[in-house]
């Protein structure tokens, strides 16, 4: 009983709400986003309350659920050694459950592509027309903001007028993508630098 | 006990780049904490068991990839009144260290049609359970039962492919303990459409010597998800000992939307060609997690037909589970 008071005193919240068996690398996904890619180098990082903070400061009115703090993984997708991209998986409510997006970000930190892990909505089939994904591939952090409604957690006419569709899911999407591109550069800030200078 | 810390410690100092790799990077860990109350009204015991476990997933890399990963479960768990006990105890106020998962992982190139091997003690894969981890939870599908233990030591295949991804095990069939017993040993594998589709559907196959009995299992699952419900069917067909068997499991549940809510309908049938009787049940249960730490379940087993010379079976599970 001694080594379990010991794991008490020593214990780091760094939890995962299902047991660490259930974890899943993205493999298939990460194959259909860089079809051409070697291998990939995995982050472990923390996504904490101050985590959630910075979340509320840089996109007002957006929040993060709890599943989505705790041990996350960012995805180097490397080729010929050389660092060609980022996946990062993020969840997002949605008015059918969370909705799971593996994203593609370049090393400038802009979006490359994005493909559904989970996705119960019925509108999922007009997301993945090129028609949306090319209003958002190659947009960084704060080209995507400008997407945002004033109530910020919309999407607004300028997005609106380049898709046929204003469902629901395009708001998902929109604030899962921002919230992804915020969480890579903050949070795995450090770990990515090395790859930052390797960019062309 | 000892014996099992011998085995934790020589499976750690076994994992190539365990001892050289920084021992904090990429290291994933929770105490998972949890008390479990069974109500059984056919024999009129109630019975308690408390888990105090730790439970790490640790990614090993290199400067250019990813090498392998190491899930380790270690768990204290104390019995209070449990009958019948399962068979890592010795009476029914006992108390052991388990190893749960304790298996380590060598990635491949992903361009190599070289599987994935993996090392240690790990889930069968084979139905349902393959791709829905039930571990440290009342929800349960029959693996233990249907294949004589749920869990064993050996070497695992495993790959994902572009349209598939499939698992093939060899097994010693010692069940907690590292070795063959009577010549025993377990082959099991699944193939399956990708895991994370709204559509699942797999193949298993299980072969073993376990128990000094022979035993052949084939089995077909599928899963489907529509919006916010969830459908699980796996039927699975062979023989223990010559005597044939079936089994039947059909699951509908609902999470809310905002997830903290699960409600779950099960129908389970059991068929074995020596009983006059099958067997059926189901399962009603629910699990609410307000958050990442707090989780609880309470689910009611009721059987309405059993084989004879058995008594029916009514037994309330209730279980609070804290992770940190």
């Amino acid at each position: 009983m001694k080594l379990f008071g010991l794991l008490f005193l020593l214990v780091i919240n760094n939890s995962l709400a299902d047991a660490f068996c259930s974890l899943r690398d993205p493999v298939s996904q990460i194959n259909t986003l860089y079809p051409n890619h070697e291998s990939y180098i995995s982050f472990v990082k923390k996504i904490s309350h101050q985590t959630r903070k910075i979340v509320q400061e840089n996109l007002p009115n957006n929040d993060l659920h709890f599943g989505e703090l705790g041990q996350h993984t960012l995805y180097v997708v490397t080729k010929k050694q050389q660092a060609i991209g980022y996946v990062h998986v993020r969840s997002e409510q949605s008015d059918w459950g969370l909705v799971e997006i593996v994203w593609a970000i370049d090393v400038n930190f802009k979006i490359v592509d994005f493909t559904f892990q989970r996705c119960r909505s019925p509108e999922k089939a007009e997301l993945i027309k090129a028609e949306f994904k090319q209003a958002i591939i190659g947009r960084d952090f704060e080209l995507l903001k400008l997407y945002l409604a004033k109530d910020g957690i919309s999407a607004n006419h300028t997005l609106l007028s380049q898709i046929n569709t204003d469902s629901n899911l395009v708001n998902v999407v929109l604030r899962c993508a921002l919230k992804t591109l915020l969480l890579t550069q903050v949070v795995w800030h450090d770990e990515l630098k090395q790859f930052t200078q390797q960019k062309p | 006990m000892n014996r099992s810390f011998g085995y934790l410690i020589f499976c750690l100092l076994s994992l190539p780049g365990a001892v050289f790799a920084n021992s904090t990077d990429n290291l994933r860990w929770s105490v998972d904490n949890s008390v479990r109350l069974n109500i059984n009204s056919t024999n009129n015991i109630t019975s308690r068991n408390y888990f105090i476990g730790l439970d790490s997933h640790k990614v090993f890399n290199d400067q250019n990839k990813d090498v392998g990963y190491s899930v380790v479960q270690l768990y204290y768990t104390k019995l209070s009144n449990q009958i019948p006990f399962p068979f890592m105890f010795g009476h029914a106020d006992d108390e052991q260290i388990i190893i749960r998962e304790a298996h380590y992982n060598f990635l491949t190139n992903r361009n190599s049609l070289i599987p994935n091997i993996r090392i240690g003690h790990f889930t069968l894969p084979f139905g349902l359970e393959d791709s829905q981890d039930t571990n440290g939870r009342l929800l349960d599908y029959g693996h233990g039962k249907n294949l004589g233990t749920k869990l064993d030591w050996g070497l695992l295949a495993n790959k994902v492919h572009k349209h598939f991804e499939y698992k093939l095990s060899y097994s010693l069939g010692g069940k907690d303990d590292p070795k063959s017993k009577d010549g025993s040993y377990i082959i099991t594998a699944r193939i399956s459409s990708l895991s994370h589709l709204d559509l699942n559907f797999g193949f298993s196959i299980y072969k073993a010597k376990l128990d000094n009995k022979a035993r052949e299992r084939v089995a077909l699952d599928v899963k489907y998800h529509l919006y916010q419900w969830t459908i699980k069917n796996e039927l699975a067909y062979g023989n223990t000992d010559n005597n044939a068997s079936s089994y039947w499991l059909f699951e509908m549940n609902r999470l809310s939307v905002n997830e903290q809510w699960k409600v779950y309908l099960q129908y389970i049938f059991e068929d074995n060609h020596q009983q006059m009787q099958s067997d059926k049940k189901l399962v009603l249960g629910t699990r609410y997690s307000p958050d990442n730490h707090w989780d609880f379940s309470m689910q009611l087993k009721q059987q309405f037909q059993h084989p004879e010379n058995n008594d029916e079976l009514e037994l309330l599970q209730a279980q609070l589970r804290y992770r940190f």
